[in-house]
């Protein structure tokens, strides 16, 4: 810059541009390492960190959700139940359903009942293996504790965090 | 108020991101910066408006952004410093017919850019003829020709 004294009356202020340029450097960083965190699914709808999985996938109830979710979205959670006689029986806790909405459950239930803490769903199926699909809608936010099982088995417990 | 709060939101995130993008990324709008700024504008309605489609949440969703708008003008006047953080200053680029490289580079502003606004305004033909160029804070240059003796 040259030392000549300038005739322009301007508000330039070269220390706070410098400061403006370091921000924006790092603002740009902090950019790719959102955009980063969304493809690796730290913001929730898909992505490999967000893929979560509960239970033992040979047992007889095997969860897949996502581990981060937004509040107003659904997501997926599926229930893998296998080596069940006649009906599957299953349930989920209802503190979990405080802050969830399940707009549908496939295949659809034969039948619905609420306890104090759980909610029960009886499906009907032809085949020993069953999975279900819940499509859950999330109205809270932070960490949601959830827990799912079957009635006269196994139950599994997983953890989603619901973010803005 | 859940809305205004959608609003507020929208509004600080894209002030923050067009404030990272620096005060060139859309002084000359190409094309393809037209559509992408229609992109833009529709992404931001859905997180603004959410799933209510009613006239009174349209009605919240622009008050709200349009007293964001003044509250923001008020507070910029009133304090300066944050009238620099939201709305930049600007920058000479060209000086005594000496491109500034540094502030040029660090700005995305070029010579032929500076050029260009140097023939378009003042009809200069060589970067000796510029006294100053500016690069301002709406990201437009304004240049300033050495006096003719």
């Amino acid at each position: 810059m040259s030392d000549v004294p300038r005739s322009l009356e301007i508000d330039e202020d070269i220390a706070f541009q410098r400061k403006e340029w370091r921000f924006q450097r790092i603002g740009v960083a902090a950019l790719f390492l959102f955009v980063l965190a969304a493809l690796l699914g730290l913001t929730g709808m898909g992505g490999p960190l967000s893929r979560g999985e509960a239970g033992n996938s040979n047992g007889p109830l095997h969860v897949e959700y996502e581990r981060f979710v937004r509040r107003g979205s659904s997501s997926k959670v599926t229930l893998h139940f296998r080596g069940a006689t006649g009906a599957t029986r299953f349930w989920v806790s209802a503190p979990y359903l405080e802050h969830v909405q399940i707009d549908s459950v496939i295949p659809t239930p034969d039948l619905e009942s609420v306890e104090t803490h759980r909610h029960i769903y009886v499906i009907r199926a032809g085949s020993p293996d069953v999975t279900v699909t819940l499509n859950v809608k999330h109205e809270g936010m932070g960490s949601l504790e959830a827990e799912v099982g079957l009635v006269d088995g196994p139950s599994v417990r997983f953890s989603q965090f619901s973010i803005f | 108020m859940d809305t205004v709060l959608r609003s507020a939101a929208v509004y600080i995130f894209l002030l923050v991101i067009f404030r990272i993008s620096g005060k060139r990324s859309l002084s000359q709008i190409t094309t393809f910066d037209f559509i992408l700024l229609l992109i833009i504008s529709e992404a931001t309605q859905q997180a603004l408006v959410g799933n209510d489609f009613s006239m009174v949440n349209t009605c919240v969703v622009v008050a709200s952004l349009v007293m964001l708008d003044i509250t923001f003008s008020w507070m910029e006047n009133r304090w300066t410093t944050f009238g620099r953080v939201v709305g930049s200053l600007p920058v000479v680029v060209v000086e005594y017919g000496h491109l500034l490289e540094d502030r040029a580079k660090r700005e995305g502003v070029t010579l032929p850019e500076i050029l260009t606004a140097g023939r378009e305004t003042h009809g200069l033909e060589r970067l000796d003829q510029f006294k100053y160029a500016i690069l301002e804070r709406h990201g437009g240059i304004s240049v300033v020709p050495h006096e003719k003796n």
